[in-house]
Parts: structure tokens; C-alpha cells; sequence
């Protein structure tokens, strides 16, 4: 007897030859890990270390791209105003990019899913309590609500990471509830109940697992723009301090240059972080696709 | 009708009551208020006198009660750094802010309603594919650093678009208006189509999956049937369907934008009340950050209550099911 394709593949193998349908979905993907592997091997790629003040040389100072410096190294992308290697300090500011988006991304979506099936499991008048709330956060754009949060808090990273948790989570909450509560009536779940098994089990081993597709896709999204929402902010003065050089930042420190024709100080870093976001939003694009059965052919 | 907008209105002071006690918790609460609402330069004496005056030694209900009272005569503080009344400083403003988010809503409905609509009829040709990637893209885009770009090509490279202030304002109403004079629109085109590229890339994508949803319906199919003119199926049938979704989202972006129009007016140095909180936060000038937050959440529950007005004028089921 022999197996048919599909038997013989793996999950994992079945879910990336329908994901790699659409190519340009498939290249932001391999993008993508790209970035994040770059942004983990950081130190170990880039010519200097761009905040070690004994590495870089105020000689060096806004060079353009191509550059060499006095040490023979060459600057692709040019230097900034403080001579450091501007390709160095994008990939320095991509980490603590990606540090803050997936933290605070990944903080929102414990809180939001936390908040969201407590409510649709204890329903009733706590259920239209805590979705009172969620609706009051949603009511408000969430930059504002971020921008409110630093406002009061003042400045520094863990704030800017509280303050994008807090502008976010009320949208997973509504999500995950949204999910379970259509789940709650499933007969799986009856089942479950039937056999009397714990609660902890019920929700994290039946109603949560069924609740991942549109989490997944959201969070993914949320990601990205948790990363824009942060460089908006750091632009603005009001988000990561200077201590942790963000791409918002770099961009922020590019920007008096423009006028003056110094046009790569913003540009580079600002195609990075265009490249980072657009890449996670075509793959969350493409994951709302396959997980949507609605869609499915 | 008038059971459903007085419900709605009795909602929307319901949230700005909450949201007002919000605002008073985080500004006045958290962190010490004699800091925030008393000049750090005063002396030990004064501002004793000022604890008593402000009533801060009094219990925390107490103290929200009084503010409550205060907002309503519209007194919110003096602003420490321009020392004149932070609700002043804010609606002198609130013109500006708001000439550039209509400016910005109008160039994403008059660019993307048609871009989605040819998206949506043409969803396998090049144009229509083209379309629905760029607003991808658009989405991806962070405002400030297109804001950046447009100043770098517009201005620096080209020369074209001046990049700061509202230029020449006109009196309108006892406002001052941009739009009327041709230098006032050549300084509001810049941050407008920065500001509008976000809605612009909204519009697109609502537009096209809205016109790909109805084209299946009987509807359409029973208009074409009759022999109508393509034109008058888009125009008649199509469009007035998918208006309920777009009015609502052009409401909820409404206020999405005028929280963005901060990072665009930093960037274009437009005059409005966005520059200004910026500056309040840095300067931790916090009778400004009140008076922006309350004047904001006024103008959301605003428009969220037109839009409410609308949506129900165009989808009678609404009212119903309101009720």
C-alpha cells in the first residue's frame, strides 16, 4: 500500500508548502529571519562597536556612504555626525527594535489572552465588566494611549514597554474572548466538561490551542507595529532614552542633517526599520490566508 | 431615532467621565502633584500656601470632585512655561491640528475610495494587484520617516514645497485658516499626504474587499439582469453599500490621525496642538498635558457621535438593534 503525499508529510512541511504559495510571501519570510539572525549576530558582524567611544574617531564624522575611515575600514553606509559606522549602529539599533516589539508584543498577548478567556470562561456581569474596560482602551487610538502612558510615567525603556503593553493588550483581549466564546458552546468542549477534567486543562488544553490561528496572525502584526510605535515615539524624544539607540532614534539623530543634504544619517536606518515592518506584515498578511478557511480552495 | 442618540450621548459622558478621572489619577495622582502643578522654583512657604490652595492635603475624592468642578468652568491651570491658561494655549491650537487631519482624511477618501474600487473590479489584472501591494507598503511605511523623505525630495532635492509652518493663514470665523490661500496649501500639502498615507492605504484595502464582497450579491446580479449601466450598478448599488464600513472606519481614523498629526506636525513644524504636547511632556508642563487629553477625548466622543448620526441615517438596522 502505498501512502499518499499528503500522509508522508509533516505538519510543519504541509503548512509551509501552502504558505509558500504566494512567493513574495515566501521571500519576506526568509527576509525576515534574516533580520533577526542579524540582529543576534550583531557584535560579531559589524566593524566596530558603534556606542564604544574608544572605537570609533570624531574624524570619521559624517562621511558618506562608501567612505573610508583612518583606519583603512570602509563605511557602506556612512557615518553619522559622531563618526560612527552608520551600517553598525542600524544593526545596534535593530536589536533593541526587535527586543522592544517582540517583549512588549509577546507581554500584550499574555495579558490580552489572560483577560480575554477569563472573561468569556466566567461570562455574566464579569465578562461585560472587563469588556466595558476593553472597549474604553479600544476607544482611543493606541499611540495616544501610549503617548498618555509616558506622559505620566516619564521616560526610559521598561516604560516604553509598559506603555506599548498597555496600548495593545485590550485588543487581544477582545480577539481571544471573541474566539472563546464561539468555542465555548463546541461540542468538544462539552465533552470535555463531561469528563469532568480540571479547568486549568479545559482552557489551556482545549480552549486556548483553538483560539492560536487569529492570535497568531494578530500577534505577529502586532509585533510590527509595536516596533513603528516605539520608533514613532523614540523619534518624538518621548520613548527610549538615548542610552538605548533604537532605529527611531537613529533617525531622529539623522533628521537636522537632511536639510543640509546629509541625507543617509536618516534614510538607512529608516529602510531598515521599513524593511523589518513591511517584512512581518507580508508574513502576517499571508498567515491571515492560510489560517482562514474561508479562503482555503 | 431620539432614544438612540440620547443613549449614545449618555454613553459618551459615561466614558468621558471615566476618562477624566483617568487623566486625573495618572497626572495628579501618580507622582507627587505638588511637582507637577506648583512652579519647582517657588519657595518652601509658597508653596505650602499653594498645597492649601490647591486643596492637595485634602482625601483623593474630595480632590476629583474639585477638579471636576474646575473643568467644567474650563479652568485647567496655568501652563508653567508659557504661564497663560493651558485650555487657552490648547484651542488656540486645536484649529490647526484639525485643518490638517481633515486635509489628510480627505486626500485617503478622494485617492482610495477609486483606487480600491478599480482594485476590487479588477482583482486579477497587474493594476489591481499593483494597487492592493502598495497599500502593504503603505501600511508598512512609519509616518515619521515618510515625513523625512517627502521633506528630503520635495524640498531639498526639488525645491518645490516649503517644509515648515502653515504659511499664509486666512481669518475664518476668527480662525486661521490655511487652505484658502495658495502658499497655505502648498505648506499644507506636505504633512497632509504624509499624515493621509495610512487612511490613503486603509481606504484602498476597505474599498476593494468591500466591492469583491458585494459584486457576488443578488442584488447586483438582478441589476445587471435589469440591463443597468455598469456605471449606475458601481455608483447606485455597489458604493452605497460599502459606505457603511468606510464612514466608520473614516470616523475611527478621525481620531487615530489627530493622535498622529503629533508626529507630523514635529516633523513639518505645523503650529498645532500636537507640537505642543510634545514640548508639554519634555518640559513635564502637565496642566497642558491635561487640558490636550480632555480636549482630545472631547473631540473623540464628538465624532464618534457624528459618526453614530451617520451610520444610522445609512443603516436603519442599527437604530434597532441600538435599542
Amino acid at each position: 500500500m502505498t501512502n499518499s503525499p499528503l500522509e508522508r508529510q509533516s505538519p510543519v512541511r504541509r503548512f509551509w508548502n501552502e504558505y509558500s504559495e504566494s512567493k513574495v510571501a515566501a521571500f519576506a519570510f526568509f527576509v525576515l529571519c534574516a533580520i533577526v539572525l542579524t540582529a543576534f549576530a550583531g557584535p560579531f558582524l559589524t566593524i566596530q562597536n558603534p556606542y564604544d567611544l574608544a572605537q570609533i574617531s570624531i574624524l570619521d564624522s559624517s562621511m558618506p556612504p562608501g567612505s573610508e575611515s583612518m583606519d583603512g575600514a570602509t563605511f557602506f553606509l556612512g557615518t553619522d555626525d559622531q563618526g560612527r559606522d552608520l551600517l553598525s549602529a542600524i544593526v545596534y539599533g535593530l536589536r533593541i527594535s526587535l527586543l522592544v516589539g517582540v517583549v512588549s508584543g509577546a507581554l500584550a498577548v499574555v495579558m490580552g489572552t489572560a483577560i480575554g478567556i477569563f472573561s468569556a470562561y466566567a461570562g455574566g456581569r464579569i465578562d461585560n465588566a472587563i469588556m466595558r474596560v476593553v472597549d474604553l482602551f479600544l476607544g482611543f487610538p493606541s499611540f495616544l494611549i501610549a503617548l498618555i502612558c509616558l506622559a505620566v510615567l516619564g521616560r526610559g525603556a521598561d516604560k516604553v514597554v509598559l506603555a506599548l503593553v498597555l496600548s495593545q493588550w485590550a485588543n487581544f483581549a477582545r480577539i481571544v474572548r471573541g474566539v472563546a466564546i464561539v468555542e465555548r458552546e463546541k461540542e468538544y468542549m462539552e465533552a470535555a466538561k463531561g469528563l469532568a477534567l480540571p479547568k486549568t486543562r479545559i482552557v489551556f488544553g482545549h480552549l486556548l490551542p483553538n483560539c492560536m490561528p487569529p492570535l497568531i496572525v494578530v500577534s505577529t502584526m502586532n509585533v510590527a507595529f509595536s516596533i513603528t510605535l516605539e520608533a514613532s515615539l523614540s523619534f518624538l524624544g518621548v520613548g527610549l532614552p538615548i542610552t538605548e539607540p533604537s532605529l527611531g532614534l537613529l533617525i531622529s539623530n539623522g533628521y537636522e542633517y537632511i536639510l543640509t543634504g546629509k541625507h543617509w544619517m536618516s534614510v538607512y536606518p529608516g529602510v531598515a526599520l521599513l524593511i523589518t515592518v513591511a517584512s512581518i506584515n507580508l508574513v502576517a498578511d499571508r498567515l491571515r490566508d492560510v489560517f482562514n478557511p474561508r479562503l482555503n480552495k | 431615532m431620539t432614544i438612540f442618540l440620547v443613549r449614545r450621548l449618555m454613553h459618551s459622558i459615561v466614558v468621558l467621565l471615566v476618562m477624566s478621572f483617568v487623566v486625573f489619577a495618572g497626572v495628579f495622582a501618580i507622582g507627587n502633584p505638588v511637582d507637577s502643578l506648583i512652579n519647582p522654583e517657588s519657595t518652601q512657604e509658597e508653596k505650602e500656601r499653594a498645597i492649601e490652595q490647591l486643596g492637595l492635603d485634602r482625601p483623593l475624592l474630595e480632590q476629583y470632585f474639585v477638579f471636576l468642578k474646575n473643568v467644567a468652568r474650563g479652568e485647567l491651570g496655568t501652563s508653567f512655561v508659557h504661564n497663560r491658561p493651558a485650555i487657552k494655549l490648547i484651542l488656540e491650537r486645536l484649529p490647526a491640528t484639525l485643518e490638517l487631519t481633515v486635509a489628510a482624511l480627505l486626500f485617503a477618501i478622494v485617492l482610495g475610495v477609486p483606487l480600491g474600487l478599480v482594485a476590487g473590479l479588477n482583482p486579477d489584472t497587474l493594476i489591481g494587484r499593483g494597487i492592493l501591494s502598495s497599500s502593504i507598503l503603505f501600511f508598512s511605511l512609519p509616518t515619521f520617516w515618510v515625513g523625512l523623505m517627502l521633506i528630503m525630495v520635495f524640498s531639498v532635492d526639488m525645491n518645490w514645497l516649503p517644509t515648515t509652518g502653515r504659511g499664509e493663514t486666512v481669518d475664518l470665523w476668527g480662525f486661521k485658516a490655511s487652505f484658502l490661500t495658495l502658499d497655505g496649501l502648498r505648506h499644507l500639502a506636505l504633512p497632509a499626504v504624509n499624515l493621509g498615507l495610512y487612511p490613503l492605504a486603509l481606504m484602498i484595502r476597505l474599498t476593494a474587499s468591500g466591492t469583491q464582497e458585494t459584486l457576488p450579491q443578488e442584488y447586483i446580479k438582478f441589476a445587471r439582469a435589469k440591463g443597468l449601466s455598469p456605471t449606475r450598478i458601481i455608483f447606485l448599488h455597489l458604493l452605497k453599500n460599502i459606505m457603511i464600513p468606510i464612514v466608520t472606519v473614516v470616523g475611527l481614523q478621525f481620531s487615530v490621525l489627530l493622535a498622529f498629526a503629533v508626529v507630523t506636525e514635529s516633523i513639518f513644524a505645523w503650529p498645532g496642538m500636537g507640537r505642543l504636547i510634545i514640548d508639554s511632556i519634555n518640559l513635564l508642563d502637565r496642566p497642558v498635558i491635561v487640558a490636550y487629553l480632555l480636549v482630545t477625548v472631547i473631540v473623540f466622543l464628538l465624532v464618534n457621535f457624528l459618526v453614530d448620526i451617520v451610520y444610522s441615517t445609512l443603516d436603519p438596522r442599527v437604530r434597532l438593534s441600538g435599542l
